[in-house]
């Protein structure tokens, strides 16, 4: 299958930092993609979820200081969307390093499951509560 | 009468007559000797008087004669002297003394002088005298013989009991032993005949007692005996029950069947009705099973040759039974035929067991090949998944052109193929019918890893396939079924391992008429205490959940009654790549059967 290929004009926010780190977490779903189709071993896949927390770890701690910085005022809305994001990776990831079952369960399971949760955090990540501190900032000339 | 007084009687009685005669001797001789003194006496009293006397008469010297008279008459012996003178001029008589004896011997002296004759004496002598003289002698003899027979009586009885009580000793060992009682002593210490007795019957005693000893001993031997004997028997007809198995022979004499308890048990009739002949027999099995038991029995019967049969009884109740028949035929050393012996096993439950295994078994495989399938299915459903999320993706971004749908929808088409052919490969596996069929080893390979490879994949396991071009005739699911089942038991046992590499070698080549399958892994193999136990039908090392312990077990039954090979197992150590490895090896022999010989 075709790889989820980055368009800056459909889905930049036009703010160049946020836009480069959503372009890399495009470029790490698009890995795990890419895993599942060539049916790979468990721990390629655990190197990518692995990748995946970090990355989102570092993009949401700078969007909130954004938010802090320009007192964003659905600022809390966005900062609990982050939280559940990164109660579900921990939970996974607590799953897949300590639960027995989790051990014996086929890494590709694991990866679908990311996968589908990922795109459709994605979408919703862009096209709808990013776009609307994208407009806050814009008006702060921060490009 | 005891032995004593017999003896002591006799000799009493012959003593006593023996006395009697001798007394009566000794006096008669006494009388005779007494009568003899007397008569020679009396003619010495006439050889003296005569001459005297008649020159007396001759002078007629009357007071002479009668002084000389006088003097004979002083004799007491004389009882009467008559003293004729035929001149009788002398006449002179004594007639005195009162002697009323009768016995009176008259002593008549001629009174003569040169042959004329002058008178004649006539002397009475009386045996009074005698008589007294003898009666004395006897009252003495008698007393002295009755002193001496006391003398002789006393020794004689000391003898006598002594004598009789050695024999009384004897005579009581004798009872007491004729009794039983064996400890006695005969204490008996003579030199005679009977203290001889008394020895031998000691060494007779003693003689007794070591072979009652020797009886003893081999009664207790028989008894131990026996008592084995019992025990072994009581445990064959126990064993009998337990195993539900019975015994029959068939006396070739008088054809007559005989049949241990638990045939009648099995056939749930009394055993005397079964106790008559084969034919008797044969009503309860099976009419499906009659003929096929029939002939194998006959043929047997013509070619003396033991068979093993299993087949179906109704017994007395009605209930349809399956067993297992044993037969075989007894020689003697000539190689003459005596009968013919067998037994008779139901193994109904056995059967119900082994088919509860047999389902067991299958359920077992089928949730394997569930997991497997879904497994299998996973990756392919990914593929559609990540399809449809990526038509979403762009759609929801204005980005999606015709060219991506088709592409997706290509992917899911590919992917739902993959599927439909996945579960007909588990439907090509899963069908039951156990026909035969022409294959070839290295496709049966393909096929199993087929079916379980994404598991496999998931745990990182790496198998090394050396497969020879082999074709085989035979059940080939049922092999699959096997291969399946010892890979999944390795791979069960790889996913343990941690930080190491996971191996499995396949390796199948033909030698001579076998075809020899090694599957080894290296999982470092069985603990040595249960390797024995590996094959046996519920062992399992693995929780209630994961294992039902009949894999192994179904897999020997496969291989080695169904397929006549044969399945082992061993730990080894290898190297593969240069590196050593240790873990279990299973070993499967199949002959190589082609259609033809099928």
């Amino acid at each position: 299958m075709e790889l989820l290929k980055w368009d800056d004009e459909k889905m930049g926010l036009g703010i160049k930092k946020i836009d480069e780190q959503h372009k890399e977490l495009l470029n790490i779903i698009n890995q795990l993609s890419y895993s599942i189709n060539k049916n790979s071993q468990k721990k390629d896949i655990l190197t990518i979820i692995d990748k995946i927390i970090d990355y989102v770890e570092y993009h949401f701690n700078m969007e909130e200081k954004l938010f802090d910085q320009f007192q964003y005022e659905e600022s809390q809305k966005h900062k609990n969307d982050h939280i559940q994001f990164s109660k579900k990776f921990a939970a996974i990831k607590n799953k897949i390093t300590t639960d027995k079952a989790y051990l014996n369960m086929s890494a590709i399971d694991i990866a679908e499951d990311i996968f589908i949760y990922m795109i459709n955090w994605f979408i919703n990540h862009i096209t709808g509560s990013d776009r609307k501190y994208a407009s806050l900032l814009k008006k702060h000339d921060i490009e | 009468m005891s032995l004593f007084k017999k003896i002591f009687f006799t000799i009493t009685i012959v003593l006593l007559i023996f006395f009697a005669l001798f007394v009566n001797h000794i006096i008669e001789k006494e009388k005779e000797k007494s009568l003899n003194t007397l008569l020679l006496k009396i003619k010495n009293s006439k050889q003296f008087y005569a001459p005297i006397l008649s020159q007396l008469l001759f002078t007629f010297d009357k007071s002479a004669l009668k002084i000389h008279l006088s003097s004979i008459y002083l004799d007491e012996e004389v009882s009467k002297i008559d003293f004729v003178d035929f001149s009788s001029k002398i006449d002179l008589k004594y007639t005195s003394k009162k002697i009323t004896d009768k016995d009176l011997i008259k002593s008549n002296i001629p009174l003569n002088i040169d042959n004329d004759k002058l008178g004649m004496l006539t002397i009475f002598y009386t045996q009074t005298k005698i008589k007294d003289n003898i009666q004395t002698y006897k009252t003495n003899i008698i007393e002295i013989s009755i002193l001496f027979l006391i003398l002789i009586f006393g020794i004689i009885f000391y003898f006598i009991k002594n004598f009789t009580k050695s024999i009384d000793t004897l005579a009581m060992a004798t009872t007491q032993i004729a009794a039983g009682n064996l400890e006695v002593s005969i204490n008996i210490k003579s030199n005679d005949e009977i203290g001889l007795l008394a020895e031998k019957f000691e060494s007779m005693k003693n003689a007794l007692i070591n072979r009652i000893n020797l009886i003893d001993q081999q009664k207790n031997e028989i008894q131990v005996s026996n008592e084995k004997l019992q025990k072994s028997n009581a445990f064959l007809l126990q064993s009998q029950t337990i195993a539900d198995i019975g015994s029959w022979e068939i006396n070739i004499k008088n054809n007559q069947l005989i049949c241990s308890n638990q045939i009648a048990r099995i056939f749930e009739v009394d055993t005397k009705e079964l106790d008559t002949n084969y034919n008797d027999f044969i009503k309860f099995i099976h009419p499906q099973d009659r003929k096929r038991v029939q002939t194998t029995h006959k043929q047997s019967m013509e070619n003396k040759q033991a068979y093993t049969l299993e087949y179906r009884i109704i017994s007395d109740k009605n209930i349809i039974k399956t067993v297992e028949e044993n037969c075989m035929h007894v020689f003697d050393k000539e190689n003459n035929f005596i009968k013919t012996i067998g037994t008779i096993q139901n193994i109904s439950e056995m059967k119900k067991k082994d088919n509860l295994l047999f389902q067991q078994s299958r359920m077992a495989a089928m949730g394997e090949m569930l997991e497997n399938i879904a497994h299998q299915w996973r990756q392919p459903l990914s593929v559609i998944s990540a399809a449809a999320t990526g038509v979403k993706f762009r759609s929801n971004f204005d980005m999606l052109k015709q060219e991506d749908i088709d592409n997706s929808m290509d992917h899911i088409n590919g992917s739902v193929q993959h599927l439909s052919q996945t579960i007909e490969d588990f439907r090509d596996f899963f069908k039951s019918d156990k026909k035969e069929n022409q294959f070839i080893l290295k496709d049966v390979f393909a096929k199993t890893l087929k079916l379980i490879t994404s598991q496999f994949k998931t745990a990182e396991i790496s198998i090394i396939e050396n497969i020879e071009e082999i074709s085989l005739f035979g059940l080939e699911n049922e092999l699959i079924q096997v291969l399946i089942n010892i890979l999944n038991n390795a791979r069960d046992e790889l996913i343990k391992k941690e930080n190491q590499d996971k191996l499995i070698l396949i390796d199948v080549t033909l030698k001579n008429n076998y075809v020899q399958i090694l599957v080894k892994d290296n999982a470092g193999g069985i603990p040595s205490d249960i390797l024995n136990d590996v094959f046996k039908s519920h062992f399992t090392t693995k929780q209630e959940s994961s294992g039902t312990g009949v894999g192994l077990y179904m897999s020997k039954t496969i291989i080695e009654e169904h397929m006549k090979g044969n399945i082992s197992v061993r730990n080894v150590s290898f190297l593969y790549e240069d590196k050593p490895y240790s873990g279990a090896e299973f070993k499967i022999l199949l002959p190589v059967v082609t259609i033809e010989e099928a």
